[in-house]
């Protein structure tokens, strides 16, 4: 009785199953980039249905983030404008009024308007944690937390797209290390702010007033160190006392 | 070294406590539920064969539907914000508007505080502004915000049962009434009220439609009190009784405490004269027949029919009039005492009371229930005027109400053809809760035209021509006077869901055409202006006009009894026993039978749910053969009802106790279907809630009761604590070794978990390093509470008001059959009762044997209650997150123990290792999925229950998910779920601090400058909560945690618990028979 299996067939179970366990690797590794909110969330740009330019109104003609997300600093969520806020640019005889690219803020507000329905404008959501995760804004804008740590340079973007992850793992990373991110509060809606922008001196002064230690003492103990966002940060936290907690409860309700 | 536990030899106890009859008889059925590590049916599915198949094709199905649905992209979520900007509104933010709740039964009203959120209203409590309140609500306020969200509420108009339109009732109805401006043989029937602006325009369109009658009624009206009323203080006055500087009172059948308060705020003030630390206590006497939450105050109580209450007022006045030599109470006694054999009752009892009364003339007050008759109630008056009541305690307030004839005048008219067309604007059901002999839905159907007005399509609904949909008083204008006359509005909190009409604005449409809210606030605004003092505006924000008040009435008439018209009721025996009608915890008249929350919170007495019972002593149910859930029929004349036996501790003999408002089969709503047994038909206009002479028969059916007193038992550990003024005054740290506490040797503990203790340095916060992790402990923010036990009456205030605050879902009869309720507090209740060898020895038992199955037996005179609020203890050191496997439940940096439900994967590990029983699984997705699709037809009903796989959207999701608070998690299945101590109230105040705080290092939250839920519908005050880190926050205060009275649970596990509780001081007359027994259960207990 011959062969029944030609020669070629030794090798093959081996070959299978490293070819199975190649395919099982990649998908692992496909499924496991591509199931972290870094790779669901990040670039995520849809479209609005009033194609609102940040880069425009909050860049070029330096609007505060605050005049149109008004309780930003007095409420867990950060609105979104009432069509009212828009309208009192761009209502009749005014700022672009007749742009077809308003037409659902013309349906919404404008009562002489043939095609006006009194419906409010369904902007897309773009930033969105879970139901069981409450994020506060207010407590981090009045904290030292500045609206570009978790949504990037709004004013550079014509069409906003998700800039972080917000992933739990992101949000705790910053509140070990708070200092990464504390800045002074008179800078929290200026996106474009870098360290360098803070005069030294009128900072170790401010430091001085809150900690109550002396300028040059303050100095001394920083000799040596580098002038950035790690310095201010250390000494914005010590200052202001911030802990942000990292409790599970502090988000989860 | 090992620990070592003395355990001194067992001492002879005075008293044994129990929470049901089960557990002091040791049945079997109650060790069932001590053995079990998880309620029964946790674990099995038990179902038989033919279900079992259904359930696999129904698992298949939705597995196979899983499939679909499910997709990769992102699901798109739309942000719509308003047009235009709303006022006030911040969007994430609650607003908090005051307003008003006409009182149940429509004398006073509870000033309220509405929490909105962009105008849905989701919870309210007392307004603490208020001048007469503390700020505390009932069960039944705490209740109410779900009634405006009840899927069942009428929706539209309906015309002999078909829908309408409003412009159709406008046309076919009003238009013709207005312009005939006769009202010629029209009748309207509507409930009490204290609105000035109703009664004013109730005498508008009386004036408008001359020919008009109006007829009032309340199905639990307190009649004898009203009449003695008008007799005494003319009409349209009513007294108002202020407890604050009581220190005698004696509750003759009246449940001050709980459903019949007789001032403002009854329960708080009585509260504040029971703390022994601001000196002496009052002393609280109550004669009754079944125990009531006033009752399970008293530090001595009498059990008597309620028809006996009457002979006790006169005997109790005749003692007094000899005692403080006044003759004209002599006589008023006299007309009734000398027709009584004063044998019969506890003399003793009786007149140590009135001596006790007398001795602190001046400052006693007698207080006489709503059921009881003119008699009782003008006896009460000779005694409180003999007593020096009036003024210092009782004042009357010229309410000037208008008074309309009742229910029974109105069904003669009917009958006798006066009365041809009637509108219904009762908040009752007339066809359901009118007295029976009126037979009034045969009236209503005999009549051409009836209108109701309702915000429920009830029995009245049904037989009427028209239905116009009612408001809740959270969707109308409307203003009242309180009980003491403070000026106080109703603000509407949102648009009328369904389009409902109010009372206020029904009315001004019999004036006028196109009658709405805004011409219900310009009456309310009219009738604010006819008051002619303060700021409209003002009166809005606060709730109520400061600095005014209606007009008191001095009383000094002489009170006088007509011997020829009383008539003493025999004493109850086996051929003639006495049905007593009450208030139905979860449905008060009826009115709130279709709400989940009332009928799942357990009575506080019975500790029943989703039911009523005939409540009688055990020595009445061995007199009749019955065990509790055998069903009896009980009939007098043609009247017949049948009901449940449950038997009641501390219940008077020969007498059945059974609560109204029930619907049993009559009812079709969603949650009032099948609960309950109609009580109504044994009431008639002239035996209202007491009725004598009943005979009382055995049936072969039997009805599951759904009780919740065995479940979660602690085993008989001395937890809730009492005892005497004189212990108190020997010691007043007793509480603090009493139980194993007074031996237990130190603890030693091998976890070095963090020490909170130390945390007073914020230099050096970093105590609980473990495993090289830091563990930042808030120098600033450790949360305690205490729980006063003195003054907690066990009302289920705060068992409701947790659950509006939290989201926690009902889920049904054969779930809480289950073992399976939900509350986040358990509101335990202790029965306790003498077990001296004297006492076991005159019960006829053998005391060696005692203790032993069935060789104890209840002393039905001695029976003394204990009610203890149980949530989480948020013990520092904590058993049940050293078991979770996924770190779902942790500590936090400022002592919570804290609940992560998206980590919780449900082993329940904690539930079985938590010594207090404080945690709840959530099996079937109570929240999401209605009860009636849960299980169908409660437990009777054969067939398949869905259980887990019901639809999960239906219409119960669809109106109540708009009462949610949005600022807590809605728990899905097979979660754990338990007290937070309101986490998001906490994180919200320490937000909001820092968020103040800005670049300054001074975050901590304000002492006492938020509440959690449960503290804020105490009206007691019993419960403290607040920050250990900030010495002015009340829970470190004398009320609180330095406290001599306090003591923790189960303290020698060393489980470190936050939340402590304050021992309950009894104040016996040590004269008075049995005294030396009273508030003693765990005086002697090891």
């Amino acid at each position: 009785m011959g062969n029944i299996f030609p020669r070629w067939t030794n090798l093959l179970a081996i070959k299978v199953l490293v070819c199975l366990g190649a395919l099982g690797t990649c998908v692992i590794a496909l499924a496991w980039y591509s199931w972290t909110p870094k790779y669901t969330r990040v670039g995520y740009m849809p479209q609005q249905p009033i194609p609102f330019d940040h880069s425009l109104h909050a860049g070029q003609l330096g609007m505060d983030c605050r005049y149109c997300h008004s309780f930003v600093e007095s409420s867990p969520h950060s609105n979104v404008p009432t069509a009212q806020v828009c309208w009192n640019c761009h209502g009749p005889g005014k700022v672009k009024s007749d742009s077809p690219k308003l037409e659902p803020l013309r349906q919404a507000m404008d009562e002489n308007y043939e095609n006006y329905t009194g419906e409010p404008i369904r902007w897309v959501q773009l930033h969105e944690t879970p139901d069981y995760a409450y994020f506060n804004h207010s407590v981090h804008v009045n904290r030292g937390v500045s609206c570009v740590e978790c949504h990037g340079k709004i004013n550079e973007m014509p069409v906003v797209f998700h800039h972080e992850s917000l992933s739990m793992s992101w949000c705790l990373e910053c509140h070990r290390e708070p200092e990464k991110a504390l800045r002074p509060l008179d800078q929290i809606t200026n996106l474009d702010w870098k360290p360098d922008d803070l005069n030294p001196d009128e900072f170790y002064a401010y430091i001085a007033g809150k900690t109550g230690s002396s300028v040059e003492d303050l100095k001394k103990a920083d000799e040596g160190k580098e002038w950035g966002q790690d310095l201010i940060g250390a000494h914005l936290q010590q200052a202001w006392e911030v802990h942000p907690p990292q409790d599970c409860a502090a988000c989860h309700r | 070294m090992k620990r070592k536990w003395q355990h001194p030899s067992k001492p002879e106890s005075s008293r044994t406590h129990w929470r049901s009859l089960g557990e002091l008889e040791e049945t079997e059925e109650f060790q069932g539920w001590l053995e079990r590590e998880f309620p029964q049916g946790a674990a099995e599915l038990e179902m038989d064969e033919t279900s079992r198949r259904s359930f696999v094709k129904l698992m298949g199905a939705s597995t196979a539907l899983a499939g679909f649905g499910i997709s990769c992209s992102r699901p798109v979520r739309h942000l719509v914000p308003y047009n235009e900007h709303v006022e006030w509104v911040i969007p994430g933010k609650a607003l908090y508007y005051s307003t008003a709740k006409p009182r149940l039964g429509g004398l006073g009203c509870d000033p309220l505080v509405a929490t909105t959120y962009e105008g849905r209203p989701t919870k309210v409590d007392g307004n603490r502004l208020h001048p007469a309140v503390t700020g505390g609500s009932s069960s039944y306020t705490q209740a109410s915000v779900l009634d405006l969200y009840d899927q069942d509420r009428s929706r539209g108009y309906l015309k002999a049962g078909k829908a309408t339109t409003a412009q159709d009732f406008e046309e076919g109805f009003l238009k013709p009434l207005r312009e005939a401006k006769s009202g010629e043989k029209l009748a309207l029937l509507v409930s009490d009220s204290t609105s000035p602006t109703r009664n004013r325009l109730l005498a508008d369109v009386q004036k408008a439609l001359p020919g008009l009658k109006v007829f009032a009624y309340e199905a639990l009206r307190p009649e004898g009190a009203l009449a003695a009323g008008a007799q005494l203080y003319g009409k349209g006055a009513l007294p108002v009784v202020n407890l604050s500087k009581a220190k005698r009172v004696l509750a003759l059948d009246s449940d001050f405490l709980g459903n019949e308060p007789v001032g403002e705020d009854s329960l708080a003030e009585f509260s504040s004269t029971r703390v022994p630390e601001k000196g002496e206590m009052s002393r609280l006497y109550v004669a009754e027949p079944a125990f009531t939450l006033t009752g399970g105050q008293a530090d001595h109580r009498y059990r008597i029919p309620a028809s006996q209450v009457l002979p006790v007022a006169a005997l109790v006045g005749a003692k007094l009039g000899e005692l403080l030599g006044d003759a004209e109470l002599s006589a008023a006694s006299a007309a009734v005492s000398d027709k009584v054999v004063s044998s019969v009752y506890s003399e003793e009892w009786i007149n140590e009371c009135a001596a006790d009364l007398a001795s602190k003339k001046g400052s006693s007050v007698v207080l006489a229930g709503g059921r009881q008759s003119k008699h009782v109630h003008l006896l009460v008056a000779a005694i409180n005027k003999a007593l020096g009541a009036y003024g210092p305690l009782i004042s009357v307030v010229d309410h000037k109400l208008p008074s309309f004839p009742g229910i029974k005048a109105l069904a003669n008219a009917a009958k006798k053809g006066e009365v041809e067309r009637l509108i219904v604007l009762n908040e009752g059901d007339v066809a359901f809760d009118a007295p029976s002999e009126l037979g009034f839905a045969s009236v209503l159907k005999g009549l051409k035209e009836v209108v109701h007005v309702g915000s429920r399509v009830n029995r009245t609904a049904g037989l009427a021509s028209w239905h116009v949909p009612g408001t809740h008083y959270l969707e109308s204008w409307g203003d009242h006077y309180s009980l003491s006359g403070v000026y106080s509005v109703q603000q509407p909190m949102i648009n009328p869901l369904w389009g409902g009409v109010s009372e206020n604005v029904f009315l001004g449409s019999l004036l006028a055409e196109g009658a709405g809210e805004e011409s219900a606030l310009g009456e309310v605004k009219k009738t604010f202006a006819s008051i002619g003092a303060g700021d409209w505006n003002e009166v809005l924000r606060d709730g109520f006009l400061a600095g005014k008040k209606l007009p008191a009435k001095p009383f000094s008439g002489a009170v006088t009894i007509p011997a020829d018209k009383v008539k003493v009721t025999d004493l109850p025996w086996e051929e003639g026993v006495e049905v007593v009608l009450t208030v139905g915890h979860a449905t008060y008249d009826g009115r709130f039978v279709n709400n989940g929350w009332l009928q799942e919170a357990p009575d506080p007495i019975t500790k029943l749910t989703w039911d009523n019972a005939a409540l009688m002593s055990s020595s009445t149910a061995e007199a009749f053969g019955l065990e509790d859930e055998d069903v009896i029929e009980m009939t007098i004349g043609d009247r017949r009802i049948k009901a449940p036996v449950l038997r009641s501790p501390g219940h008077a003999d020969y007498c059945v106790t059974l609560a109204v408002g029930y619907y049993g089969d009559l009812a079709e709503g969603t949650v009032s279907q099948g609960v309950g047994f109609n009580a109504y038909p044994l009431m008639t206009s002239g035996q209202r809630y007491i009725v004598p002479g009943v005979a009382l028969r055995k049936t072969a059916a039997t009805h599951k009761l759904a009780l919740t007193a065995e479940h979660y038992s602690m085993e008989g550990r001395a937890i809730a604590r009492e005892g005497t003024m004189e212990m108190y005054e020997e010691d007043p740290h007793f509480a603090g070794h009493q139980g194993m506490d007074h031996h237990i040797p130190e603890n030693m503990s091998l976890y070095k978990g963090p020490n909170y203790e130390t945390a007073e340095n914020p230099d050096d916060p970093l105590i609980g390093v473990i495993d090289g992790h830091e563990f930042r402990i808030d120098p600033l923010h450790q949360w305690a509470m205490t729980i006063d036990l003195n003054s907690c009456i066990g009302c289920n205030a705060c068992v409701i008001a947790c659950q509006s605050e939290n989201n926690i879902p009902i889920v049904g009869k054969d779930q809480v059959l289950a073992g399976r309720e939900m509350h986040w507090i358990r509101m335990d209740r202790y029965f306790t009762s003498p077990s001296d060898s004297k006492t076991v020895s005159q019960a006829g038992l053998d005391f060696d044997k005692y203790g032993e199955p069935g060789r104890r037996k209840v002393d039905d005179d001695a029976v003394e209650m204990l009610p203890q609020p149980v949530a989480c203890q948020q013990c520092e050191s904590a058993p049940c997150e050293t078991v979770c496997p996924v770190n779902a439940t942790v500590h936090t940096s400022d002592g919570l123990n804290a609940m992560t439900y998206n980590r919780c994967i449900g082993t329940r590990y904690c539930a079985n290792n938590c010594p207090y029983k404080a945690r709840r699984f959530n099996y079937y997705d109570y929240n999401k999925r209605p009860i009636e699709k849960i299980t169908v037809g409660g437990v009777e009903a054969e067939g398949f229950k869905f259980g887990p796989l019901a639809p999960a959207s239906g219409n119960a999701t669809t109106t109540q998910r708009l009462q949610k608070n949005p600022n807590v998690t809605v728990r899905m299945r097979g979660v754990i779920e338990k007290c937070t101590y309101c986490v998001q109230r906490i994180s919200a105040a320490k937000i909001a601090a820092k968020a103040a705080a800005r670049d300054s290092a001074d975050y901590q939250v304000p002492a006492n400058s938020f509440t959690v839920a449960c503290q804020d519908a105490c009206s007691a005050g019993s419960i403290q909560f607040g920050n250990l880190k900030n010495p002015k926050d009340r829970v470190n205060g004398k009320e609180g945690k330095k406290n001599p009275r306090n003591y923790d649970l189960l303290k020698y596990i060393g489980t470190i618990p936050r939340t402590s509780y304050l021992a309950r001081i009894k104040n016996p007359n040590p004269k008075m028979p049995g005294a030396d027994l009273v508030g003693t259960v765990t005086s002697k207990m090891h």
